[in-house]
């Protein structure tokens, strides 16, 4: 029998928002028979934060939650950076749960240029831990979906291959955009929106500020606590996954001269107008009416 | 002697400084949070609706506490402008299941994961306990999914209502979740139907019974802990919840609150200690907050006889919150039943925050740790100031030799390190909601 792989699991600055969506995995009982969590910060593990601080253990695979900051944030009073290099050089793989570890997420904007993801900050290139660059996967989102984290696991485990994009997050996961799947899609395709909250019908690019056309993700491929996602339930998309995160102005479209100022992706100006131009000139009274509305 | 004992799995973690007798017990107590994040001055100069996502990630644990808490001290700010603002009982009734959910949730994990262990003959966690917590939390997460979209960290509610539009065939599917969470509670928890257990009214019969809470209640008898970890007799409750309305008790006498007599201080450092839990008091007194502050409030006849008995001791503390868990799972199948789909799910506020000029608003909720405060001073629809109270600052802060804190008052006197481990954690401590 190959040995399980050792998983130890460190937090920098975060909310543990990560780690609580991990214990919603629903394969956590396989993860837990194939691989060895030496250190987790909810459930009781081999190794106390202190042998962790004390750089007593062994980590095959490193989880970072959180955003790291070179001097100033510390546990069981050491560096977090410290702790989080010396596993990192050690560390077969590197894997940064959330949009703080990923790329400093919401904290890095109480010190900014102090606070960074691993490899990122927001968009550039400089973080804490860059150097690791070659051995490290994100997994951005806030949090964390608990399937990104197993499929990964498990791919490492599997000696797979995982293809990433460029800001190192796996395109298996992150090669969709949240819009993909949403329930609302007939809607974005006639150009009807919805004209407020708490409507199951209409899509949520026009007013309320959806980014799901232009979010990487795949939250209505693979659907959170196995059962929705944030636009199916009918809040706009706030653009967790992305580096920008969070951007200001969350539940407002953002327009210039009454369209959308950032498009779907990938899709040129001219090709978004002249389809909402052929959308908008026909009324389909189906989509413009409530469900279940009678007659 | 000086003893340093630090904490962990309290979401994130805390030291203990210790001040011990020559056999071991506790003089005094001081406790020191480490960590710092800035939350209250991330949110500043933001648009008001944005601390509908920010606000949430001060906890992964009780985020969604801290959304309503937003959504409320939004609405507030309507009020306090002057106009009228309309949620619709579905609204209300969403919201509160929500919640409630999120705090269930919260107790399975806390009585399996972070109080257990750190009793004497229950130290060693086994992979079938961490598996009942994952049953019951991600069902407890589903069911909050087919409302929300997701937990952790939904925005769902809003100034006006909630964002989702529910159909019966979501309301089913959350009735068939609750059903199932009771089953675990029966099962695991407290062996009998969980209608009894929400009706029991006499310690004997509890003490009595069978499951994990009896179990663990006797073996605290066992230790001669039952009287550990009494404190002020104090109690808060600053939110209206599913379970009863806002008020304080003194011992058993029960009055309303004022929230403007709360009054809150800036951290100070502990023994040379970098510390940043914030010292929050009512009229200059320190009070309880949490489960069983609530139960005191509701004049709740199990957790009152068990007071009597036990005053505030730590047993007192944990009973209360694992028969709330009971309460509100039974709470929740009734409310579900009352909502009305025909209403509307949001009510258009009648202006934009940003066409209010100046106005400060105040919104307080019941998180599974207590009282949870959230203040906001808007101008032109941004945030100018924003402050976050949270349940564990009421608990856990420090006071001094002659006036401890609640915490402090309750570790005072314990014979050992260990007991004093317990009691702490029978507080059910967030480090990340003390220094956000």
């Amino acid at each position: 029998m190959t040995p399980k792989p050792k998983v130890l699991w460190l937090q920098g600055i975060t909310c543990n928002g990560n780690s609580h969506s991990f214990m919603n995995a629903s394969d956590l009982n396989r993860l837990l028979e194939d691989f060895d969590f030496v250190h987790h910060p909810v459930f009781p593990t081999p190794f106390s934060i202190e042998s962790v601080a004390l750089k007593r253990v062994d980590a095959d695979i490193l989880v970072i939650e959180g955003a790291l900051r070179e001097k100033g944030f510390m546990r069981a009073g050491v560096e977090v950076y410290e702790i989080a290099r010396h596993y990192a050089k050690r560390a077969n793989r590197i894997i940064c749960v959330g949009n703080c570890a990923s790329f400093g997420g919401i904290f890095k904007e109480s010190d900014p240029g102090k606070i960074t993801g691993a490899l990122f900050e927001g968009e550039r290139k400089r973080g804490l831990l860059e150097e690791f660059a070659h051995k490290t996967i994100n997994l951005p989102g806030c949090p964390v979906h608990p399937q990104w984290l197993s499929y990964t696991l498990r791919m490492i485990k599997n000696h797979r291959n995982i293809r990433l994009d460029n800001l190192f997050r796996p395109v298996e996961l992150y090669g969709y955009t949240v819009h993909e799947g949403c329930l609302r899609n007939e809607y974005f395709e006639w150009k009807v929106d919805a004209d407020s909250y708490g409507h199951k019908e209409g899509c949520l690019f026009y007013k309320q500020g959806c980014q799901g056309p232009f979010t990487h993700g795949s939250c209505n491929r693979i659907l959170w606590n196995e059962v929705s996602s944030k636009t199916r339930a009918g809040m706009p998309c706030i653009g967790c996954t992305e580096p920008d995160f969070p951007s200001g102005r969350l539940f407002e479209t953002k327009t210039l001269m009454s369209i959308p100022a950032r498009l779907p992706l990938g899709v040129p100006k001219r090709a978004y107008l002249t389809l909402v131009g052929v959308a908008k000139a026909f009324s389909i009274p189906r989509l413009e009416k409530r469900k279940f509305d009678e007659d | 002697m000086k003893i340093e004992r630090l904490v962990e799995r309290i979401e994130g973690e805390a030291t203990l400084v210790l001040d011990t007798s020559g056999d071991g017990s506790i003089r005094f107590a001081e406790i020191v949070f480490p960590h710092f994040r800035g939350m209250e001055r991330i949110l500043e100069r933001k648009e008001a609706l944005d601390a509908l996502a920010i606000t949430p990630r001060v906890c992964g644990i009780c985020g969604h506490a801290h959304l309503i808490a937003t959504v409320k001290a939004m609405e507030s700010c309507y009020e306090n402008a002057g106009y009228r603002l309309e949620v619709s009982p579905k609204a209300h009734a969403i919201r509160n299941l929500t919640l409630a959910l999120e705090i269930v949730q919260n107790h399975f994990k806390w009585f399996y994961l972070t109080l257990l262990p750190s009793v004497p003959g229950f130290e060693k966690t086994d992979d079938s306990s961490i598996l009942i917590v994952h049953k019951a939390a991600s069902l407890c997460a589903k069911a909050i999914a087919h409302l929300a979209g997701q937990w952790p960290h939904t925005s769902y509610a809003i100034p006006g209502g909630v964002m989702c539009d529910p159909t019966n065939l979501e309301l089913l599917q959350v009735e068939s979740i609750l059903h199932s969470l009771g089953g675990i509670f029966e099962t695991k928890l407290l062996k009998m139907p969980l209608e009894e257990s929400v009706h029991m009214a006499s310690a004997e019969r509890l003490f009595e019974s069978e499951g994990d809470l009896p179990e663990l209640m006797r073996r605290i008898k066992s230790l001669k802990w039952e009287r550990l970890g009494q404190s002020h007799d104090r109690f808060i409750v600053l939110g209206d919840h599913l379970l009863g309305p806002s008020g304080k008790a003194l011992r058993t006498r029960i009055s309303s609150v004022d929230p403007d007599a709360i009054d809150e201080e800036e951290p100070t450092p502990v023994q040379g200690h970098k510390n940043h839990a914030k010292v929050v008091r009512y009229r200059g007194d320190f009070y309880e907050t949490g489960p069983l502050a609530r139960a005191m409030v509701l004049k709740d006849p199990l957790v009152r006889g068990m007071r009597r008995r036990y005053k505030d001791a730590s047993l007192t503390r944990i009973a209360a919150r694992m028969l709330e868990t009971a309460k509100l799972l039974v709470r929740c199948k009734t409310i579900l039943k009352e909502i009305d789909l025909s209403q509307p799910s949001y009510i258009e506020p009648p202006v934009r925050l940003s066409d209010i000029d100046s106005v400060r608003g105040f919104g307080a909720v019941e998180a599974a740790r207590g009282s949870l405060t959230h203040t906001v001073h808007l101008r032109r629809g941004k945030i100018a100031r924003y402050c976050i109270v949270t349940p564990t600052q009421w608990n856990l802060a420090g006071g001094t030799v002659q006036r401890p804190g609640i915490a402090q008052k309750a570790l005072i006197g314990l014979p050992d390190e260990t007991a004093a481990e317990f009691v702490f954690r029978s507080f059910d401590v967030c480090s990340v909601c003390t220094t956000q």
